[in-house]
């Protein structure tokens, strides 16, 4: 590929594949579909709501065609004429001033064609961020954490530029290096920030007295939980291709899951006009939450800038361990007060986050873990307090719920806790508590169409029958037991707008094209997308192709994160689909000089005056004008959330579920299985039910290895275990397939046809489940995740934490 | 110094002149355009990069190019036949076994070799196949169900 | 850097590259840990002799004496899948086809693994409990080293620059033995660091009462894998007992070394050996097994 042959035409999406092969391939999907839609309507019988025809069923993923040849571009594997290849020089010190830099060496080594240092990038363009620009794209006088970036150079090959990064010489004056959150608020301890010390954020709520609450209480439980940080694991580590387009346009190439967000960006800090700059999303190996960040996209561009020629670059496993962002880890202190019959009076929390070196996503987290104390709750009397802190750590960032994993482990076990104390049942404290349609949020916000006890009375049944069936069965070593855990989560971004739009649009030969601003990262959400996108406009879902995660052929629609996409951009194709239909249907009946309500676009042909024609019929008989047709959708609800009293409505709308899992543990090892998961979920009416049961496959799959062995080992600020040798993924073994993924009839009335979205959140609820679980079969509790087999050992021999 | 080898690819020969600590890995996708093999972790860990050397699933990542001198390689862009994808292929489009799809090379390998080999395997025997490639994405259960589904 | 490559086809041929190489050849044979070592910049080889095409190095034969004999570059999947292994050394097939995964067992080889020297490593520990005989040959010729002297220091073996192994030779079994292998990881594949295992012998006694006498071999639980002869001796000629397995924890407790990692501190590893220990004791002389395959839980 050369700079000048890589563009393609509007309707087409890059990441899929060639132009070429998207041709040959849309025909094979087609069919693929048709034979789908057909088997799928078989199957229905008459029950079904004639008005959902697509919305429902298993439509393949529009991708995944590419994916199992083999032939889906991901960055790192995309060639170009004249590539150069990119390595950074990383920091050797977690805190240290940089007293020079030398390069000499480097320059004159073979192959070398560039190289960046931070002394070249203007100061108004050196620091970037998602939220503040508060992260230099490579350290100048001063480094944060060991694998900060502070040289970039490009060569002829990877090997050449990776040799001549050991050529770069880097003095450093060592500073006092801080590692625990309470040695950053420690009196006389180095700042780390130059502006705000040591504190990210400090954040504080309250709503009710907790003084009277906690007086009001017959019981109160006071515990700490604590969790370790966590990597995201994506497969694919962060790659991107940038250069300068024949139009003299900056274009990047980049696994992201918000490529408006690099677009904006990279206008900043080249200086160039938004409209000669280009981001384009590649396909993407994975994200959860860890490809929102600056990682490969700004060096790429400003070396393709400098060099004049395309620019690679692609992390190793090794560089994403030690320097993108991790999971927060935290602390969570939690008073928890009730009265005897169960119900809930006070909640006391206090939250300390390891921030990192820069603050990246950490306000965001902070924010949401603050909204969501006490999530699904009724809580009376709440006090939250949550501080967020600079280390000298690898920045800590968004991951799959944004910390909300860790409030739900720490809440669900003091529930269940409470629950075994009064002598109730895990099931029955949650319906004494639980929030139903009407009640009130932390935030003041009145909550409809909350689908949580329906989940609960979902599992209800399986747990009670799985109880009989255990009792008496653990015996010696192996102890099994039972865990519910509930979640409650917010759709979208934080008390922040965050709207989402599409656009529809068709050629003459029938071919409609869904302009989507959210990016599909490998959920599958372009399919879901294209089905409600084809629904709403009346037409087949295979006709559509849905281009998204180009950030100059669709508007700034968000980042796909925050479960947000089914949701927000769904809404967004519905309307959208429905002005095209609308359109459409006038341009039709505008040829026949027919009368406007007698024409009808549905099932995907006409009916104009009682007479049927295909859509492609139509679309001819339309002719030239068809490209004046513009279905057209926005979705901007109005949330808002003071962020120093957090009254307000934060979400449009929220999801619930209740998971019940069953594990054995081992007594003597202190290691523990998982053999069984329910999750029964509220995620509205589901668009998909193959997508939607493999985000909660998967989410089960990433709790399972986030509650038994996941965990960055830091030491002195290093990261000892940078690759999957010693961080330990769960594989096919250890992820049960007992999962069963059960949807409760829900209907969110300002969703897309009812949806409100699952992704991420089905991993909230795994690890209190399980820890849940632990304590109902061996009668410890655990509070620190991971509960790996030596600590699980240490507790059932009683030495606590 | 280097090594002349002829790598046998999806049945077809390349003569290449390599380094010897040159791994297939790197020759499929730099040298050969091959990119449908993925590259992750570099240990053999993640299976990302499984490749069938003569039938049988390998790391490509611990595959050094003069080991692999005169022998078959498959790598995914050779399962298809006649532009028809197999129908381990199929059944993982239609069982939602796909996500983010970087996994699903390595995995598609491991399997096709799994079902030449056993062609009614077990559930457990599938599982024991599949344990050492990762998948962050699906939690495996319908990568298991699409490798049962063709098993017929 | 540039690097020699020798695709030795006789095992002269190696040993005259390695000669030449005066230390500094490393041989390839499966290359499953070699080349991690070499993607992880931690080895960069200057000369490479593959010694996994030499005819000597293959094959697992039954000789006449019913001794067995390994070529050094047979795979853990021959292992694995070999008759003669299964019916002479059960616990060999049970170790090997537990290795890693499929991949790695394709790939991997009995030989590579020994010289390796990992104090994780599952094959050597089966060498330590049958005894087995590492035949080596270098420039002077053959050398036969009894397979208790052969790991000498982390990832260190007897084995000497110039030399090479060429098959694995263990005698036949005495009637009656009865073969167990257990292993311990955090998950339930491809775990190769923070393993524990341990490769039973042992013949019964007294109506099936006792162990009359039993050879053991420790994996992650030292510098090397380890053999015990005290830990034998507390086992030999004793009903196996809470209060047995109790005085060998307390040996192993006392003695073992295990190195302490990102996963389990020296304590919890000693712990986990004395259970593996004590199960994969119990599965040769009772037969009692709740784990699966080879795992022990």
């Amino acid at each position: 590929m050369t700079v000048g042959d890589w563009k393609e035409p509007e309707g087409e999406k890059f990441a899929l594949g060639t132009v070429e092969e998207q041709a040959r391939w849309q025909a094979e999907y087609h069919r693929l579909v048709r034979d789908t839609v057909e088997r799928e309507r078989a199957g229905r019988g008459t029950d079904v709501d004639v008005d959902l025809r697509t919305i429902g069923m298993r439509i393949p993923r529009n991708d995944a065609l590419y994916k199992v040849r083999g032939r889906a571009r991901y960055a790192g594997n995309i060639e170009m004429e004249g590539m150069l290849y990119g390595r950074f020089v990383r920091s050797q010190y977690p805190h240290a001033r940089i007293l020079k830099i030398d390069i000499s060496k480097a320059e004159t080594a073979p192959g070398v064609k560039g190289i960046l240092t931070a002394a070249e990038i203007p100061d108004d363009r050196l620091l970037v961020g998602p939220i503040s620009d508060d992260t230099p794209i490579l350290a100048r006088d001063k480094v944060r954490f060991a694998g900060e970036p502070i040289v970039a150079i490009v060569a002829e090959t990877e090997q050449q530029a990776e040799a001549a990064c050991l050529l770069v010489e880097v003095d450093y004056e060592p500073l006092e290096t801080v590692i625990t959150p309470e040695q950053a608020l420690a009196e006389g301890t180095v700042r780390i920030d130059p502006e705000d010390g040591n504190v990210i954020t400090d954040l504080h709520h309250s709503q009710g007295d907790i003084e009277i609450g906690f007086t009001e209480a017959d019981i109160i439980l006071e515990n700490d939980f604590e969790t370790e940080p966590i990597d995201h694991c994506f497969l694919e580590t962060p790659a991107g291709v940038a250069f300068v387009d024949s139009d003299d346009v900056l274009t990047v190439l980049v696994c992201t899951q918000y490529p408006h967000y690099h677009h904006k960006q990279l206008a900043r800090v080249t200086g160039r006009p938004m409209e000669r700059v280009r981001v384009v999303q590649t396909v993407v190996g994975g994200a959860f939450g860890g490809k929102m960040d600056n990682t490969v996209e700004c060096a790429s561009a400003l070396l393709t800038l400098k060099t004049g020629r395309p620019v690679k670059i692609v992390f190793t496993r090794e560089e994403v361990f030690t320097a993108t962002t991790k999971r927060h880890a935290m602390k969570i202190h939690q008073r928890l007060g009730a009265t005897k019959d169960g119900r809930i009076t006070a909640l006391d929390v206090r939250n300390l986050f390891d921030g990192g070196a820069y603050r990246s996503y950490s306000m965001i987290c902070s924010g949401r873990c603050v909204i969501h104390a006490g999530m699904p709750y009724r809580i009376p009397n709440l006090r939250v307090r949550h501080t967020a802190v600079f280390t000298n750590h690898a920045p800590s960032g968004a991951m799959r719920s944004f910390g909300v994993v860790k409030v739900a482990f720490a809440m669900e076990c003091q529930l269940n806790e409470l629950a075994d104390k009064l002598g109730m049942s895990p099931i029955e404290i949650r319906r004494i508590n639980g929030l139903v349609d009407g009640d009130h949020t932390s935030t003041g916000q009145t909550l409809t169409d909350v689908g949580l006890l329906k989940s609960l009375d979902a599992i209800e049944p399986i747990y009670e029958q799985r109880q009989k069936d255990l009792a008496g069965q653990s015996n010696g070593t192996r102890r099994r037991g039972l865990g519910i855990a509930c979640l409650g989560y917010g759709i979208g971004y934080s008390g922040v707008r965050n709207p989402s739009t599409a656009r529809v649009r068709a050629e003459a030969d029938g071919t409609v094209t869904a302009f989507c601003g959210t990016p599909d990262i490998g959920t599958g959400s372009d399919t879901s997308l294209a089905m409600v996108a084809a629904e709403s406009a009346g037409i087949a879902v295979d006709r559509i192709r849905v281009v998204s995660g180009d950030s100059t052929k669709t508007d700034d629609s968000g980042p796909t994160s925050a479960s947000r996409t089914t949701y927000f951009s769904g809404n967004a194709a519905h309307i959208a689909g429905q002005d095209f239909k609308q359109q459409f249907e006038t341009a039709v009946a505008n040829k026949l000089h027919a009368p406007r309500e007698e024409v009808r676009l549905q099932e995907d042909s006409v009916i104009a005056r009682n007479e049927r024609m295909t859509f492609e019929e139509a679309c001819r008989l339309i002719g030239d004008e068809i490209d004046g047709i513009g279905g057209y959708g926005k979705f901007d609800p109005d949330i808002a959330v003071n962020i120093l009293t957090f009254e307000g409505n934060p979400y449009p709308t929220y999801v619930f579920a209740t998971h019940l899992v069953e594990i054995e543990v081992d007594t003597e090892l202190g290691t523990t299985d998982l053999l069984k998961a329910w999750c029964a979920h509220d995620a509205g009416t589901i668009v998909n039910p193959t997508g939607a049961e493999g985000q909660i496959e998967g989410g089960v799959a990433m709790g399972v290895g986030q509650a038994l062995w996941e965990r960055v080992v830091r030491q002195d600020g290093y990261i000892m275990n940078p690759h999957y040798r010693d961080y330990l993924l769960p594989g096919a073994k250890d992820v049960t397939q007992e999962i069963e993924s059960i949807f409760v009839d829900t209907h969110d009335r300002t969703g897309p046809y009812g949806a409100k979205g699952v992704a991420e959140v089905s991993l909230i609820p795994i690890p209190a489940a399980m820890a849940s679980a632990v304590a109902d079969a061996v009668d410890a509790r655990p509070s620190h995740l991971p509960m790996d087999a030596e600590y699980m050992l240490g507790l059932l021999n009683g030495n606590g934490a | 110094m280097t090594v002349d080898v002829t790598l046998n690819v999806n049945g077809r020969p390349h003569s290449l002149s390599v380094e010897p600590t040159e791994t297939v890995v790197g020759i499929l996708r730099e040298r050969l355009g091959l990119t449908g093999t993925h590259k992750d972790c570099s240990m053999g860990v993640c299976g990302a990069c499984t490749v069938l050397l003569d039938d049988r699933p390998v790391s490509s990542c611990l595959l050094l190019a003069p080991q692999a001198d005169g022998r078959e390689i498959r790598t995914v862009e050779g399962l298809e036949r006649d532009g028809r994808l197999s129908p381990l292929q199929q059944a993982f489009l239609t069982h939602g076994a796909v996500q983010c799809g970087y996994c699903t090379p390595g995995f598609l390998m491991t399997a096709t070799a799994l079902l030449e080999e056993n062609p009614k395997p077990t559930r457990s025997e599938i599982v024991e196949a599949i344990k050492g490639n990762l998948c962050r994405c699906t939690g495996y259960k319908k990568i298991i169900e699409a490798v049962e589904s063709v098993t017929g | 850097m540039s690097c020699r490559y020798t695709a030795a086809r006789t095992t002269a041929e190696a040993v005259e590259a390695l000669v030449a190489a005066k230390g500094e050849a490393h041989v390839i044979a499966g290359g499953v840990a070699l080349v991690i070592l070499m993607n992880e910049k931690l080895v960069e080889p200057s000369w490479l002799v593959d010694v996994s095409r030499i005819d000597a190095l293959h094959g697992i034969d039954r000789l006449s004496d019913g001794t067995v004999r390994i070529g050094a570059a047979v795979t853990h999947r021959e292992v694995a899948e070999s008759e003669i292994i299964a019916e002479a050394f059960p616990m060999m097939s049970e170790m090997a086809a537990e290795i890693a995964c499929g991949r790695i067992m394709n790939k991997g080889t009995i030989g590579g693994n020994i010289c390796l020297a990992d104090p994780q490593g599952d094959p050597p520990i089966t060498m330590l409990a049958l005894d087995a005989t590492m035949r080596t040959v270098g420039p002077d010729g053959r050398r036969d080293i009894p397979v208790r002297e052969f790991f000498v220091d982390l990832y260190e073996t007897a084995l000497r620059d110039d030399e090479l192994l060429q098959e694995i030779l263990i005698p036949p079994m005495k009637p009656g033995s009865i073969t167990a292998f257990g292993k311990y990881a955090a998950r339930k594949a491809m775990d190769y660091t923070s393993t524990i295992s341990a490769a039973v012998r042992l013949i019964r006694g007294a109506g099936n009462g006792r162990i009359e006498e039993i050879s053991l071999g420790l994996g992650g639980v030292g510098q090397t894998p380890v053999y015990s002869e005290a830990l034998e001796e507390m086992l030999t000629n004793v009903r196996p007992s809470d209060e047995v397995f109790g005085r060998v924890r307390e040996r192993l407790f006392a003695v073992m070394e295990p190195i302490e990692d990102h996963l389990y501190s020296a304590n919890y590893k000693r712990h986990v050996a004395a259970v593996t220990l004590r199960r994969t004791v119990m599965k040769a002389f009772s037969g009692t097994w709740e784990g699966e395959g080879v795992l022990i839980r």
